[in-house]
């Protein structure tokens, strides 16, 4: 052994001389190290919202209080698991917004083709179930809606569901995942499930679905316009059954006011005539002749001989009357 | 040197040890079952998550799923009673219920698992569907035709040590080259409902301009009506008060003079008249006076 030390040049980079000066180092460094690393490994910590799952040779459990805990190092594994709302879209990508034709182009019971999107939402209720039930539950969250979303829109027709009946589609849905999904029983819940978009599935059918709308806003049209027309009619006839009335009135009273009128110049002329009848008779009869002769003809019949005489009565008359 | 030897051993040993203590160790997680075989003969399935113990190096370990198991089957045709084509997609949804069956008839593989379900469920996918009518087959969505699917396989995978728990249709669709002639169909259909309202809207405003016309015409003649018996009204108080007024031989006479010339008056003015008088007339004795 002496001999090596001999030859061993330098001696301190012998070996053993090396271990004798470091070994103490590099043991040292090592058992920090492992202390560290069970330091390191003996606690964990969790957010509000997030659980834990605590894997103690394989069997699990969750921890779902925030804050620090402790673990055994090495012999406990932790797994967190995201307890917020989490969302993800069907028939369409979110991120690129394509639209993706297998999931969203759908036969209603009428035969029609709709294209309709959907966002669903989920968080986790059970992390060891989440974890450990099935291998994808979002995978199977997703097909299970897939499928209810399916047989749901095959029972209403195309304008139920692209129009009015979009609330009660969501909540048929909503219902079936629920059942399906309690079936199951794979750790995670539905939140919501929400129509984002019903819609004709190409440009041309949705053209035809618009001409409809226009039609029937044109219809609507049509009927306001006739009502319009009523509404200006109605009043105008009131009016002029009014005016009708009023006239009526007027003609009845203007009828009695003439009655009275004659009635008043009658008594007046009565009563002249009655002091003296026979010459205010006469007097009255020259008038009138007078002021109808001019404009006469006049033809004298004698009884026993005929038409005797034609007087000339515009000479006779010449001057008179007529000018 | 014996003391090198010695180190030597006690590290063999040592490390025996550690393979010997994680030999005999099980460790089982939640998904899954432990299965114990020893010389290939099943001898026990663990089934709790946790640590066990089995003979080292004699008995082996092999881990089955206990989770439920998706299975997304391909897309696929299918052919109605009607000769319509369809396309289909399914999955379904399994689990491992006998850890013998499956370890017998699938060595406990999960692909092979697989592989019988797909042709499982599309043999009965492909024969419900081409026992009904492509009408039945889209109004019996709702549950109904995956019934029928399950109801079909009957219980055929038990022999496999598998449970289907559920067969659902995701998508059920007609192939693309189909789908034009649905599409003309909805824009015909679009277009009738169009005309409809169209129709519907014109038919009703007319009705409405109708009633309209109906009362307006009515009250304007209810009204004609209602003027024709004021004015008879007033001619009937007209009537009266002068018949009133001319009660008395004397006035009456004297009425009936002067109405009388009224009415030579109003009849013998204007051009063009003639007046043919009895030669014994006052007036006429006028004339010939004249003459």
């Amino acid at each position: 052994m002496s001999d090596r030390n001999v030859y061993d040049y330098p001696p301190r980079f012998n070996l053993r001389s090396f271990f004798n000066r470091f070994g103490k180092l590099i043991i040292s460094l090592i058992v920090i190290g492992v202390i560290l690393l069970f330091a390191f490994d003996s606690f964990y910590t969790i957010k509000e919202e997030e659980q834990a799952v605590v894997i103690t040779f394989g069997k699990a459990s969750a921890v779902n209080t925030a804050g620090l805990h402790f673990k055994l190092p090495l012999i406990q594994k932790v797994k967190k698991v995201n307890t917020t709302i989490q969302g993800f879209t069907i028939g369409y990508d979110a991120t690129t917004n394509q639209n993706i034709e297998k999931e969203s182009m759908m036969i209603t019971r009428d035969f029609n083709f709709v294209n309709v999107d959907f966002f669903v939402e989920y968080k986790v209720s059970d992390p060891v179930k989440a974890l450990y039930a099935s291998d994808e539950p979002v995978t199977i969250l997703k097909n299970i809606a897939q499928s209810s979303i399916r047989s749901v829109v095959g029972r209403y027709d195309v304008d139920s569901v692209i129009t009015t009946g979009k609330n009660e589609i969501q909540s048929e849905i909503k219902q079936s995942i629920l059942e399906k999904l309690n079936r199951q029983d794979i750790g995670i819940q539905l939140v919501n499930i929400s129509i984002q978009d019903a819609e004709p599935p190409t440009e041309e059918v949705m053209k035809a679905f618009k001409s409809v709308e226009t039609a029937k806003q044109g219809k609507e049209t049509a009927i306001n316009n006739a009502t319009k027309y009523q509404n200006e009619q109605l009043p105008q006839a009131e009016a002029k059954v009014d005016r009708i009335l009023q006239e009526a009135e007027s003609t009845k009273t203007k009828r009695i006011n003439e009655a009275n009128a004659e009635v008043a110049k009658f008594n007046k002329m009565y009563e002249e005539y009655i002091k003296n009848p026979a010459i205010t008779k006469q007097r009255m009869f020259y008038e009138a002749m007078e002021s109808i002769l001019p404009d006469l003809k006049v033809i004298i019949d004698s009884s026993d001989s005929g038409i005797q005489k034609l007087l000339p009565l515009d000479q006779l008359m010449e001057g008179g009357a007529r000018e | 040197m014996k003391k090198t030897i010695a180190r030597l051993i006690m590290i063999i040993v040592l490390l025996a040890a550690v393979a010997v203590f994680y030999s005999s160790m099980i460790i089982t997680y939640e998904n899954q079952y432990s299965v114990v075989k020893r010389f290939g003969k099943i001898e026990r399935v663990i089934d709790k998550a946790g640590i066990s113990l089995k003979v080292p190096f004699i008995d082996t370990v092999s881990a089955v799923p206990k989770s439920i198991q998706f299975y997304d089957m391909p897309e696929s045709d299918v052919i109605t009673q009607d000769k319509q084509a369809m396309v289909v997609d399914n999955y379904v949804l399994w689990r491992v219920v006998d850890l013998v069956a499956f370890n017998q008839n699938l060595n406990s593989s999960v692909a092979a698992a697989e592989g019988r379900i797909d042709a499982t469920v599309y043999n009965a996918i492909k024969n419900v569907i081409g026992n009904l009518s492509q009408a039945e087959v889209i109004s019996g969505r709702d549950g109904e035709l995956d019934n029928k699917i399950i109801d079909y396989i009957g219980d055929s995978m038990k022999q496999y040590g598998i449970e289907l728990i559920s067969v659902e249709t995701k998508r059920l669709d007609l192939p693309v080259d189909n789908r034009n002639a649905v599409y003309e169909r909805m824009i015909s259909e679009r277009a009738q409902k169009a005309a409809t309202y169209t129709a519907e809207g014109e038919a009703e405003a007319q009705k409405i301009r109708n009633e309209t016309d109906k009362q307006v015409a009515i009250s304007i003649s209810n009204a004609e009506a209602q003027a024709a018996a004021i004015i008879a009204e007033g001619e009937a108080e007209y009537m009266r008060i002068l018949a009133n007024a001319y009660n008395t031989p004397e006035k009456s006479e004297f009425y009936t003079f002067i109405r009388a010339l009224e009415a030579a008056k109003a009849s013998l003015t204007g051009e063009e008249k003639t007046l043919i008088l009895s030669a014994d007339s006052p007036l006429a004795k006028i004339f010939y006076n004249i003459d």
